[in-house]
């Protein structure tokens, strides 16, 4: 059975790359520290076809600089160490250093390309930590604090020597791709306010010299690649919400307009919820196709792009792909395969999947599948995590599990914090319902219909599921919601009495002030909403869970970390504030110093004591 | 002035950093023979970048004064009724020591496991305590390191972070036998409380709650000799502002705040404990604890009500002063002071008055008062800065509004000015809004006024010291007070032909920055604008600050979240997107009484409409950045506010 403490030993990959030649794969794994105040983040490779481990464990990122040497960069004091080691002898040997926190990108013969996030005014970078000054909006970005006058630069660090801007000073990059001798990068270029799509530019290291190919404002830009001698890219129309699924465009390194490759109408990356896991590189090329992984379903599956446009599904396993490398015909994949935790596969030809690490062992309890009819009248998919099949009716309390959202999706993977409550007894039902990623881009557009649509799915579900697990006791009902969950599960508060006992983490409950204070204000208001408090606060009231405040009944637990950007601390705040003077049970946990992702990247023992708190609150409140 | 140029002797002009050099001086408490004066003198340590506090006692007998105690971090004391003070250092637990004002010779007393906040003498070796105390930790997890738990409300406090679980308490420590006995019940709230010798009593505004602390108290009357208490009036019904006994009634200044008016001024009343009758005793129609004329010039506080010899003393706003006020045993008011400026905190002992106050447009120094009225100043800590320096005082220019009520207001003009120059000019607002601008030295606007600018400011409706009508607009904020601002602003302009009204510029902290934000929302007339501190959504300030739930509840009945149409169209969020004027924000992340949640709706809109904004958000510091932050973050303050106007009212040229 899964203790709440297993998470303290499981590893996951948040690092992932194969030499040029496919010849030989690296990764970082990170791991709880013992004492719950971070992360240790080691350095594995392959040698002679086994996985190992490298010293250190503080890596923070990594790139093959040929086919025999692995750079990789530490997190220290001053800033950031290059280090290589070679092949045969695992020797390690500096490489250079950087003055600042920076990450790799890649390689080009003159250097390692790295990013960093570099203060773009004299006054910015003379802050000294007792004052922030602020011009753009929003001036936040979750996670990483304060971003006004902050911008994602590239630099090109030669061995041995300092590093150099390669980027526009105020460009922001979202996302590179090094290739030979080229580096292919989106970035947005603010304003005051930080919206509209990206630029790209290719900077061409034989002539030291970089050319912009798009020019920012006509496309949402995600993913970059050097292909075929030319440049693809994956977004969007800036227009276009991200409830919309990306095309895949092509462009001349010449210039030119992008043209249509593909609109697979499929969601770009993972988005299957677990906390086990860790996001990577969602695209690659590989030869005469490009790798991508795409959230089909309620799996997340690595599929090929071919020159003509044509997308094939590559994969077909249950779970999650984190993401893919691929380079001499060969392709690795971080997953969370099996009710396993992450673990790297490598594809076969055949289309089958062989695990190469064992990272971690054992796997946790599987989920069933709960087919439901929405509230539209169409079948949809849930899940449910049965600890008891086959104990007596109605014998077992209830936890519908409500994930961050809206365009996420929830599949059969091993996620620890649910695996524990199932643990303790609890059924744990979850679901796709309208709004969730992998079904395209029109299930997935709620905007404007927070509160409706989805609402009543989740009902829908809860009720198939009640049915279809007989041991669960439709009494002893509870809801735990995070993000856009947390806006569900108070929204649900007031709307129905089913929930006994309610969890809110990091959840929305104003939508008239979320637009003032959320690192996605302009999105949120723009695409989630369709509405905005200058001209339409009252609609935006009518959306928001306080308003219905005084038809909440169930006891109440509210989780928020108190540097929460995307949903500001005031948000978790305003309701127990709401709650307390309704009268209505209410415990309000503030987690200093963590984030909207507590619940996943947070400090261990944030996360632990995150998990009890939950589980003591369901204990509580759904007791027989 | 005049007479010093006449000397040949030049002053030297006020400049922003000046400041760092003022001595504020606080929580002066008379000997209990009246003959000698203690208390406290701050000053900014600009090197360890926070205040150095000396205590001192003056010695009205022989005219001396001697500082007691090494300078150092703020310490609690009081008067023995040996003549001695005892003095402690505040820490986990606070260590007190006797110290002879005479020859300055120390002794160890005793220490309290507790952090005091305040400590009197009650005789016979026992001492009343008052700190903060925990509530047993909450079911299953308490507070820690990783979390922190709230289970009530309010559950924070501007300056103190969250305070969920703790009361403020009183205690009596006994000498005897070093125990610590709470008096107040577990669950108690202490709000304000008096220690009567005569009676033996000790009376506390407050409430005992579990979930949800109320606005309205009640009180809670402990006797020291039978060491027994008991609630004499339930909670529910008066804003309490202060409370003590009088003969053998229990006296207590509350205000039942109707008509949505929670900042009602206080009805003086007597209160029967054995019967429960209350009777009014004085209608004072004076706000008692309030703010008193704004200043940035002090820091900490000290007695502003109290009860000796059966007269009631208070200091209060009162027109263009914060002046003292008697009420006899008949219940008469009467005015003592009659100067213009303010009385910032007082004691009266042994038929002696003394006070730290305000005088001349100079900077704090102690005072007695005679019972002819006349006043004796008897220190000189800024004596020197104020003689050396070009002190400009404001001229009256007063108006009276479309509705007839006369309104007070004054200008600054700039420090060397020529009536045929044109001038510049920055319009100050007061926080509040039952705040209050008059006769005293304000630092900022020196500062401008010596830069170059005009400086003009009102006590627009809304305004303390003029009577409970005129005070009243909560629920009608941005309309009353606004129009009055503008109709002040224009009288001004006529006035002054000198200020150019193409470079106006509008600034204002707190209730004064809810006041910037709805004027560029509402009018272009401003180049620029810098708004402090400020309000932005009601609603917001309902559920997360730390007073909103009441606060916004009586302006917007039955609270903003059913009344949000109301909220939203008293909130300067709603107008944000009309702005055009440049806007410089300044906050701090740790204002919890006007957080920054509400002020970026009006950051998020004007950002959106197009309008220059910035904002200069300071860390760990609170509401109170302007008056008792951390000295070189008060610099910077005021640097972004002076380049702000700088930059949009005279072309960047620095001034």
């Amino acid at each position: 059975m899964t203790r709440d403490t297993d998470f303290m030993k499981q590893r996951r990959i948040c690092g992932l790359a194969l030499s040029p030649g496919g010849e030989r794969g690296a990764l970082l794994a990170q791991q709880p520290k013992k004492d719950g105040t971070g992360y240790a983040t080691t350095l594995w490779w392959e040698a002679a076809g086994r996985w190992k481990q490298l010293e250190g464990a503080d890596w923070g990122s990594l790139a093959w600089l040929d086919e025999n040497t692995l750079l990789a960069a530490c997190a220290e004091d001053a800033g950031t160490g290059l280090y290589t080691f070679a092949a045969g002898n695992g020797a390690k040997a500096l490489y250079a250093t950087l003055p600042y926190a920076a990450r790799l990108e890649g390689v080009l013969p003159g250097g390692a390309v790295l990013s960093a996030v570099r203060p773009t005014t004299e006054e910015k970078a003379a802050e000294d930590g007792n004052w922030t000054v602020l011009e753009e909006f929003p001036f936040w970005r979750d996670g990483e604090g304060f971003t006004s006058g902050m911008r994602r630069q590239l630099f090109l660090c030669p061995k041995g020597g300092t590093a150099r801007r390669l980027s526009p000073e105020n460009a922001d990059v979202c996302a590179a791709d090094v290739s030979g001798n080229q580096v292919l990068y989106a970035a947005a270029l603010p304003g005051v306010l930080r919206q509209g799509g990206q630029a790209v530019y290719l900077y061409d290291a034989a002539k030291d010299e970089t050319r912009p190919l798009l020019p920012a404002g006509t496309w949402q830009v995600q993913q970059v690649c050097l292909w075929r001698n030319g440049a693809l890219f994956a977004g969007r129309p800036a227009a276009e919400g991200p409830a919309h699924n990306c095309r895949f465009m092509q462009m001349d390194l010449a210039g030119g307009a992008p043209r249509l490759l593909a609109a697979p109408n499929l969601g770009l990356g993972n988005t299957v919820q677990s906390d086990c896991a860790f996001p990577g590189r969602a695209l690659a090329a590989d030869g005469d196709r490009v790798v991508f992984i795409a959230t089909v379903g309620d799996t997340s599956q690595i599929y090929t792009l071919d020159a003509g446009g044509k997308v094939a599904p590559l994969t077909g396993g249950k779970g999650a792909v984190d993401a893919v490398a691929a380079a001499g015909g060969r392709v690795l994949c971080s997953a969370l395969r099996d009710m396993r935790c992450h673990e790297i596969y490598q594809l076969q030809p055949n289309g089958k999947e062989t695990r190469l690490t064992r990272l971690n062992g054992g796997s946790g309890l599987a989920p069933e599948r709960v087919t439901f009819t929405g509230a539209a009248g169409k079948p949809l998919q849930g899940w449910a995590l049965r600890p008891a099949k086959g104990t007596a009716a109605q014998s077992l309390p209830v936890v519908l599990w409500l994930p961050d959202g809206p365009k996420t999706c929830a599949g059969p993977v091993y996620h620890h914090a649910v695996q524990a409550l199932a643990a303790r007894g609890y059924v744990v039902l979850w679901a796709n319902v309208p709004g969730s990623d992998g079904h395209g881009t029109a299930f997935a557009d709620i905007g404007g219909a927070w509160g409706v649509a989805g609402y009543a799915d989740v009902l829908c579900f809860v009720n198939a599921a009640l049915v279809a697990c007989p041991e669960a006791d439709p009494t002893r009902l509870g809801v735990v919601g995070t993000g856009y969950g947390g806006y569900l599960a108070a929204w649900a508060a007031g709307h129905t009495d089913v929930f006994k006992a309610v969890v809110c983490e990091g959840a929305i409950t104003n939508c008239v002030s979320m637009q003032a204070t959320s690192d996605d204000a302009l999105g949120f208001a723009r695409h989630q909403m369709r509405m905005d408090a200058y001209h339409d606060a009252a609609g935006l009231w009518q959306r928001s869970p306080l308003k219905y405040v005084a038809d909440m009944r169930a006891p109440t637990l509210i989780l928020h970390g108190q540097e929460d950007r995307r949903c500001h601390i005031s948000q978790g705040q305003m309701l127990f504030t709401a709650l307390k003077v309704h009268g209505v049970t209410a415990r309000a946990c503030v987690f200093p110093g963590e984030g909207h992702s507590l619940w996943r990247i947070g400090r261990p023992a944030a996360r632990l004591r995150r998990l009890r708190e939950i589980a003591r609150w369901l204990d509580r409140y759904l007791a027989t | 002035m005049q007479d010093m140029q006449a000397l040949g002797q030049k002053k030297a002009p006020v400049q922003l950093e000046d400041f760092l050099g003022f001595s504020f001086l606080s929580d002066l408490k008379l000997a209990p023979n009246g003959d000698a004066a203690a208390f406290l003198q701050h000053v900014c340590n600009a090197g360890r970048d926070g205040y150095d506090t000396t205590l001192w006692v003056h010695n009205f007998a022989t005219g001396t004064q001697r500082q007691v105690l090494p300078t150092g971090k703020k310490p609690q004391f009081c008067w023995g009724g040996d003549g001695r003070l005892l003095c402690g250092t505040p820490g986990a637990t606070t260590p007190f020591v006797w110290v002879n004002p005479q020859d300055g010779r120390e002794e160890k007393a005793f220490a309290v496991p507790l952090r005091v906040k305040k400590i009197e003498a009650v005789g016979g070796g026992r001492w009343l305590v008052n700190a903060d105390t925990r509530l047993p930790a909450p079911v299953g997890f308490g507070s820690d390191e990783v979390c922190t738990v709230l289970e009530e409300l309010p559950f924070q406090a501007n300056g103190q972070g969250y305070t969920a679980g703790l009361r403020n308490s009183l205690l009596i420590y006994d000498e005897a036998d070093g125990s610590l006995s709470q008096i107040t019940p577990a669950l108690f709230e202490v709000v304000q409380y008096s220690y009567c010798a005569a009676q033996g009593k000790v009376v506390c505004c407050g409430q005992e709650y579990e979930d949800v602390c109320i606005v309205r108290g009640g009180i809670y009357l402990y006797d020291l000799e039978k060491r027994e208490g008991a609630t004499v009036l339930k909670k529910g019904d008066y804003r309490m502002m202060f409370a003590s006994m009088l003969g053998d009634k229990v006296l207590f200044a509350g205000a039942l705040g109707r008509r949505g008016n929670i900042m009602e001024n206080s009805t003086f009343l007597l209160l029967n404990a054995a019967t429960g009758e209350i009777a009014p005793w004085c209608r004072a129609n004076h706000y008692i604890h309030g703010l008193g004329v704004g200043s940035d010039c002090r820091y900490g506080g000290g007695t502003v009500c109290k009860v000796q010899d059966g007269r009631v003393y208070f200091s209060s706003a009162h027109g263009d002063s914060t002046v003292l006020f008697e009420i006899d045993p008949a219940g008469q008011l009467h005015a003592l002071t009659h100067l213009p400026g303010s009385v910032d905190c007082f004691d009266v002992q042994a038929g002696r008055i003394a006070f730290v106050g305000m005088r001349g447009m100079g900077l704090q120094e102690v005072y007695t008062l005679a019972a002819d009225g006349q006043e004796s100043c008897h220190t000189a800590f800024n004596k020197q800065y104020v003689d050396s320096h070009v002190i400009q005082t404001p001229q009256p220019c007063h108006i009276q509004n479309r509705d007839g009520d006369a309104i007070e207001g004054w200008v600054i003009p700039p420090v060397g000015f020529d009536e045929r120059e044109s001038y510049p000019g920055i319009l100050n607002i007061h926080g509040g809004p039952k705040g209050t601008y008059g006769m005293v030295y304000y630092h900022e606007m020196q500062v401008w006024a010596a830069a170059g600018y005009f400086v003009f400011f009102c006590n627009p409706r809304g305004s303390d010291g003029y009577g409970d009508e005129f005070s009243h607009i909560l629920g009608r904020n941005g309309t009353l007070d606004y129009d009055d601002i503008m109709e002040f602003c224009d009288h001004v302009l006529e006035v002054w032909p000198q200020i150019d009204e193409n470079r106006l510029g509008v600034t204002g902290g707190s209730y004064g920055g809810f006041m910037t934000n709805w004027i560029v929302g509402h009018t272009h007339r401003f180049a620029a604008a810098a708004t402090q501190r400020s309000i932005g959504d009601w609603l917001v300030h309902y559920a997360d600050c730390d007073t909103g739930y009441w606060v916004t509840s009586e302006m917007f009945p039955p609270s903003p979240l059913y009344a949000p149409a109301h909220s939203w169209n008293h909130s300067p969020g709603k107008y944000a997107a009309a702005i055009t004027t440049p806007l410089l924000f300044i906050h701090s992340d740790g204002d919890l009484r006007c957080p920054l949640s509400e002020a970026m709706a009006v950051y998020a809109g004007a950002a959106g409409a197009g309008a220059e904004v910035r904002m200069c958000l300071f860390h760990g510091e609170n509401h109170e950045l302007s008056r008792a932050g951390r000295p070189a973050n008060r610099v910077k303050r005021l640097s972004e506010i002076g380049d702000w106007m700088d930059k949009h009212l005279k072309g960047g040229a620095q001034g």
